[in-house]
């Protein structure tokens, strides 16, 4: 009986005072875990993978490519689409297979190509981050052909670093941010002190209310 | 909040030394020179700690471990946010996002969430109950001298593993601005900081905590002004106009015209471009190797890991009273919230002015301080936000060296090994305590096992699946007994030790049974995702079929902590 009267459970409250306050944190917990987790669980479900212009041109190059029947156009698309891969940060071994990519495409167009010429060929200007990739990227090894491991390779990495998750939320703009980023970058943030700040004046009130003094 | 004293010297050191440093030599190398500015302004900084530390002197144990209970509300805030912003806060996030884009933000919103549940589940109650250290909480609560133990033990490789990615910021920080090695750089840190965490214990450090706050938010805010200002995005309220900034690393960032547009270049005259680059913003992208999984089990172990730290409980038995405790979480946010706003956008401004492959590949735990200097800021700022990035990693190590030392000396010598032990003898045994730890998470760090982020995403992890379900249960369900605690505890630490097993061998280059399984699921990173759940469960199922907790341990739950 005694210990009945000695009873601490957040779920089964049994004082006035008691109930009231595992309302109140029942409350903000769930606010709090919806406001998180329910979010990105909402960005899970409506995403779509996205393909960047890059890709989509990759994509419809790449089997002439494969086939070697690719006109001087689809191979400057070609080697462009692999530039604009070679800009991101590309993990070590796919770098090295894009970049054998890359000598191929170049070259295929003019095997004397100097690396300022094919800046010129592929059409990028040279204040541009493709000339400068090309400069450093761009080996002095004439490829002759693409090999198999590249056949097999290049269109895993390009969709890999090329495709996106995206949404309605994501696409959506405010302040500037994509609405996603924005949400959980800083209304997260904003949302969790708010919180704070009512559970505080609140718990304040209730202790107000039942005459309750915290002691030192 | 801040002494006379202390705002003399902060004051002197703003009119009188910078302007001597007024022809420091600029910045061109990223690395391995000395900078003569920089180096001044962490020196004097350093000092100034150093002197706060000897005028607010521990005086006795009730000083070194719980400041007297003399702190404000917003002065403990302040405090609380200067001990939680670490080097991984002023380093690691920003250095997260910079290399994982959008799964970075789960350790913005992991590290900041996780005061929400201990706020409205924990603050208050751990003040009414009156104990010195989170150990002491548990040996009383659960009734057990072991438990007491095993706990301080916990408490000790959680205050070394969040230490040791704190020694790393720290000699990042010292090998940029000294030129020295990695090796020296954190020898050199870690001996400073124990020098003045042995002279002040906690009465200095929380002193030292809120001018190390101040240092913190001014150091990380001003080159942010600047940048935003320099490469002509909204500069009033940077943490707002840097939204732009992302939507222009999404859509990439041509060129610009050079003889048209000079001042939009980086320090080595790259132009402010980038390409399209959407992997940096949109979630769980493939290409940065981080799943959906991974987003929300590293921002769920970062949450209950926060309310499960010794060191920030701890700071909840220095504020008078329980409302001050509760308030102190407030204050605490807001200032850390500052900045936790603001880390991103070192971190866009950091992805664009290194894009330029010229730079190369940089370390990104240092993201912040390259951001600064690609972006051209004067060297002097660059150097003051160097000297900021240690005082977040000295504020937090303070922090630490005193909590495992508590651990130490009170909850294993005084509470266990040596009753009789009198309060000097006590504070002789916290000081031996630190200087030990000190030592061990300074070789350790000399290591450099992973990224700043990760090494305290791992403290988080074991605090998870340990601490807190102790504390949550043993505050909020009173049935919650010595044979379930010890059963959870032990499930807890079980998972724990598979996980940094299988983390270990990783790392010496051992594959075990189901390595690619584990190292995925149980990450050392986010291993709490399951532990916590796990150590809960276990927990309430031996408390339910055991003998059931002391009536006197009610009593005092009901009587004292919830009424």
């Amino acid at each position: 009986m005694e210990t009945k009267e000695y009873r601490v459970n957040l779920f089964k409250p049994k004082t006035a005072h008691a109930k009231t306050i595992s309302k109140i944190i029942i409350t903000m917990f769930m606010i709090w875990a919806i406001a998180v987790f329910g979010f990105q669980f909402l960005l899970k479900a409506i995403e779509k993978p996205t393909k960047e212009k890059s890709l989509v041109a990759f994509e419809h190059v790449w089997e002439n490519v494969a086939a070697g029947t690719a006109t001087t156009l689809e191979k400057q698309t070609f080697s462009k689409t692999i530039l604009a891969v070679l800009g991101k940060a590309v993990k070590k071994a796919d770098r090295t297979i894009l970049v054998k990519a890359l000598d191929w495409g170049v070259y295929s167009l003019s095997p004397g190509l100097t690396k300022t010429q094919a800046s010129e060929l592929l059409g990028v200007s040279a204040e541009s981050l493709e000339a400068k990739l090309l400069e450093i990227e761009l080996s002095e090894t004439r490829v002759a052909a693409l090999d198999s491991d590249s056949q097999e390779l290049v269109p895993g990495i390009m969709q890999l670093y090329l495709t996106h998750n995206q949404s309605v939320l994501t696409d959506t703009k405010f302040l500037g941010f994509p609405f996603h980023y924005w949400y959980t970058a800083e209304f997260l943030l904003i949302l969790f002190v708010l919180i704070c700040l009512f559970y505080c004046l609140l718990i304040d009130k209730i202790h107000k209310k039942y005459n309750l003094v915290e002691d030192a | 909040m801040i002494g006379g004293m202390t705002m003399k010297s902060l004051l002197t050191l703003v009119f009188f030394l910078i302007p001597t440093f007024a022809n420091a030599v600029s910045v061109t190398a990223l690395e391995g020179s000395f900078k003569t500015g920089p180096a001044i302004i962490l020196l004097t900084i350093l000092a100034l700690f150093i002197a706060v530390g000897l005028i607010h002197k521990a005086e006795n144990t009730s000083d070194y471990w719980v400041a007297g209970r003399k702190i404000s509300r917003v002065g403990s805030g302040m405090a609380i946010a200067s001990n939680w912003m670490s080097a991984a806060s002023f380093l690691g996030m920003a250095a997260i996002m910079y290399g994982s884009g959008y799964h970075g933000l789960s350790y913005v919103v992991g590290w900041t969430g996780g005061y929400v549940l201990l706020l409205i589940l924990m603050a208050g109650q751990i003040r009414k109950y009156g104990k010195y250290t989170a150990p002491d909480f548990i040996g009383d609560r659960y009734y057990s001298h072991g438990l007491r133990a095993f706990s301080a033990i916990v408490a000790i490789l959680i205050s070394f593993s969040y230490c040791v990615g704190q020694f790393g910021g720290i000699g990042l920080m010292f090998k940029w601005v000294l030129g020295i090695d990695y090796t020296w750089a954190v020898l050199i840190g870690a001996a400073v900081v124990l020098a003045y965490t042995l002279i002040s214990g906690m009465l200095g450090v929380t002193k030292n905590m809120q001018i190390q706050y101040i240092i913190i938010i001014i150091s990380f805010m001003i080159p942010l002004f600047l940048l935003t200002f320099k490469f002509d995005y909204f500069w009033l309220l940077p943490q707002i106009g840097y939204g732009s900034v992302v939507s222009d690393i999404v859509q990439g960032i041509p060129a610009p015209n050079i003889a048209d547009n000079v001042s939009l270049l980086n320090v080595y005259g790259h132009g402010f471009a980038i390409m399209p680059s959407p992997e940096y913003a949109m979630p769980w992208d493939a290409a940065t190797g981080k799943t959906f999984f991974q987003w929300i089990a590293t921002c769920f172990s970062l949450m209950i890991g926060t309310a499960g730290l010794p060191h920030v409980i701890q700071r909840f038995y220095v504020v008078p009273k329980a409302s001050d405790a509760r308030w102190s979480v407030v204050w605490g946010l807001f200032f850390i919230c500052l900045l936790y706003w603001s880390a991103p956008v070192y971190s866009a401004f950091g992805k664009i002015l290194s894009s330029n492959p010229e730079v190369g590949k940089l370390a990104k735990d240092a993201i912040v301080v390259y951001t600064a200097q690609l972006g051209d800021i004067n060297p002097l700022i660059i150097g003051f936000l160097a000297a900021g990035a240690v005082s977040a990693a000295f504020s937090t190590v303070s922090g630490l060296l005193v909590a495992g030392a508590s651990a130490f000396s009170h909850d294993l010598y005084f509470q266990v090994l040596n009753p009789k032990a009198s309060p000097k003898n006590q504070l002789q045994m916290a000081r031996i305590g630190t200087v030990i730890m000190a030592v061990a998470v300074a070789v350790v760090a000399l290591m450099k096992l992973a990224l700043i982020a990760q090494l305290v995403a791992l403290a988080f992890s074991l605090a998870g699946c340990t601490i807190f379900p102790l504390f949550l249960l043993g505050i909020w369900w009173c049935k919650s007994n010595r044979a379930g605690a010890i059963a959870g505890l032990s499930s807890g630490v079980a998972v724990a030790l598979i996980s940094l097993t299988y983390f270990i061998a990783g790392k010496f280059g051992v594959t075990l049974p189901a390595h690619a399984f584990i190292s995925y699921w149980l990450n050392a990173w986010y291993f709490a995702w399951i532990g916590a759940p796990i150590a809960i469960a276990v927990n309430i199922v031996v408390s339910k079929y055991t003998a059931p907790t002391p009536l006197e341990i009610k009593r005092f739950l009901v009587e004292k902590v919830h009424e």
